[in-house]
């Protein structure tokens, strides 16, 4: 199933979460009285996913370990309002059995910025495995996170990029603050003719975050720099 | 005369020879037999003359027969002079031809040169363009990544004597960073760390730390940056600055080893020369006594 970004509304449901603190690995999400609104996909009716209606911490570990020391970063960050897109109900510990009516007047215009705003052409798919993905969309400037059992991608126009593999614990960052491109510091980098060459290969991003690369590419040039 | 006639008469004087040979076998034994009868004269040695009737006529050829007088030793010296005079022109012709074919050699071996000179010219010249090209290049990526990362900066870490205000902040912030790893407590954890993350009970176990004793001194090395705890799993992490800590002071302790072990040997030394120059004195004295003696 795929998931067109432009074709979600609100249900009009949600809960009024009063204390969350939801880890999972790496990613953890802090909310205190706040608004989730469930939302669904126009089409297909079905719920896919909840938009939070206030202020919401995200925290993100993308940090490996290697012979040199720590690499990479702690990511912490405040979004206002936020779209949750949970394919898989990995959020269903925090949901309660019963939804409640909200007014979705205002959330609606809302969440319609956010979707049309820097996401539009994300083309999200909800793969044939049992993989559990949770896409965080803001409405801070092109800032996304993707959180599965063995990735953690966090796209940010402030920050960069990182991606950090679980699995093999490694870490790729394109970051802004602490240099332009680092996997584990064991990698022979080339940068040069608009491309990225790891140990000989061209990186390709799309290899690695498949589902997102779209965004990726969108993220890069509101970087106000691109690779084409 | 004709080719033709030519043939038959060395034909035919080929033929002559041989019974030539054979009249002089008939001669031999005839003097040999009959010496008061004899009509050759010996003085006359191998030199001898004889005339030959071929019994038929050479109307076909042009040629006197009865004139024909062959002097056989003077035929052979002829045709010996012949091959003599055949082989010294070979010689000379094999000899201008070996001079033609040297100095062609040399000429051609001049001529590989200067082409060899020629392709090693336009190959540098090639080189040279080649790596004015690549140069240019490198400074059209090297101006393509500038530009297209301008956004990011990289920091470099440049050693250089520290003064000024700097150098009071050395003084005032470097004895916490030295305190830091003045605990063996302290230097146990970080070792643990070196190995890759891990949480409060894994390094208690590791380092018999526990409870306050623990996170006393957990907080000294959070404090000075040796050591990160991750916000959501709260794993410890070493630093690349604790790495380097650690490395520093494994440093100091390896070079005051080889020192401590350079003095011992420095020690051994001199107390060999002392055991020489006793032995020197002893000698000596052997010899003052068997002087007495």
């Amino acid at each position: 199933m795929n998931i067109k970004i432009d074709d979600l509304i609100l249900t009009g449901k949600g809960f009024m979460a009063e204390e969350v603190d939801w880890l999972d690995d790496n990613f953890k999400m802090i909310a205190n009285q706040v608004e989730f609104l469930q939302v669904k996909e126009k089409q297909t009716n079905t719920p896919i996913g909840w938009f939070v209606n206030g202020y919401m911490t995200v925290m993100a570990d993308l940090t490996v370990h290697t012979t040199k020391g720590m690499k990479g970063k702690s990511i912490k960050k405040e979004l206002q309002y936020t779209l949750i897109l949970d394919t898989n109900l990995r959020l269903k510990t925090i949901i309660p059995e019963d939804l409640t009516d909200f007014d979705i007047e205002k959330p609606t215009a809302i969440l319609q910025k956010i979707l049309s705003n820097n996401w539009k052409k994300v083309n999200l798919k909800d793969s044939d495995t049992d993989i559990s993905s949770l896409v965080l969309l803001s409405t801070a400037s092109d800032t996304m996170l993707l959180q599965e059992e063995n990735q953690t991608i966090w796209i940010s126009s402030e920050d960069g990029i990182f991606v950090l593999n679980k699995k093999n614990d490694k870490l790729t960052m394109v970051s802004k603050n602490d240099g332009i491109l680092n996997i584990n510091g064991d990698q022979d980098i080339q940068l040069g003719n608009g491309e990225i060459r790891i140990d000989g290969e061209v990186f390709n991003p799309e290899k690695i975050i498949q589902n997102i690369s779209q965004s990726i590419n969108k993220a890069f040039k509101s970087m106000k720099f691109s690779f084409d | 005369m004709t080719e033709t006639n030519k043939e038959t008469i060395d034909e035919e004087l080929s033929r002559i020879k041989e019974e030539m040979k054979e009249i002089k076998e008939l001669l031999k034994d005839k003097r040999d037999n009959i010496n008061d009868e004899d009509n050759f004269d010996d003085s006359e040695g191998t030199s001898r003359n004889f005339k030959f009737d071929f019994g038929t006529t050479f109307d076909d050829i042009d040629i006197d027969v009865d004139s024909l007088d062959v002097t056989i030793n003077q035929y052979l010296a002829s045709v010996m002079s012949g091959i003599k005079n055949n082989f010294a022109v070979n010689m000379r012709q094999f000899s201008r031809d070996f001079s033609r074919f040297g100095k062609d050699a040399t000429r051609e071996a001049d001529r590989i040169k200067r082409e060899a000179e020629r392709v090693k010219r336009d190959l540098d010249r090639e080189k040279r363009r080649i790596s004015r090209e690549f140069t240019r290049e490198q400074r059209d990526i090297h101006r393509t990544f500038k530009n297209k990362f301008k956004h990011y900066k990289t920091e470099s870490v440049e050693y250089r004597p520290l003064e000024g205000e700097e150098l009071e902040q050395f003084f005032e912030s470097s004895p916490a960073l030295a305190s830091a790893l003045s605990d063996s407590r302290r230097l146990k954890l970080l070792k643990s760390l070196e190995n890759g993350p891990a949480y409060q009970g894994e390094l208690s176990e590791k380092t018999d730390l526990k409870g306050g004793t623990f996170k006393h001194h957990m907080d000294i090395l959070l404090q000075t940056n040796f050591v990160y705890q991750e916000q959501t799993r709260g794993r410890y992490l070493i630093t690349q600055l604790g790495v380097e800590a650690l490395k520093l002071v494994e440093i100091l302790f390896r070079r005051l080893e080889n020192e401590t072990k350079s003095e011992e040997i420095a020690v051994n030394v001199t107390f060999d020369e002392d055991e020489a120059d006793i032995d020197v004195v002893e000698e000596d004295e052997d010899l003052s006594s068997k002087g007495d003696n």
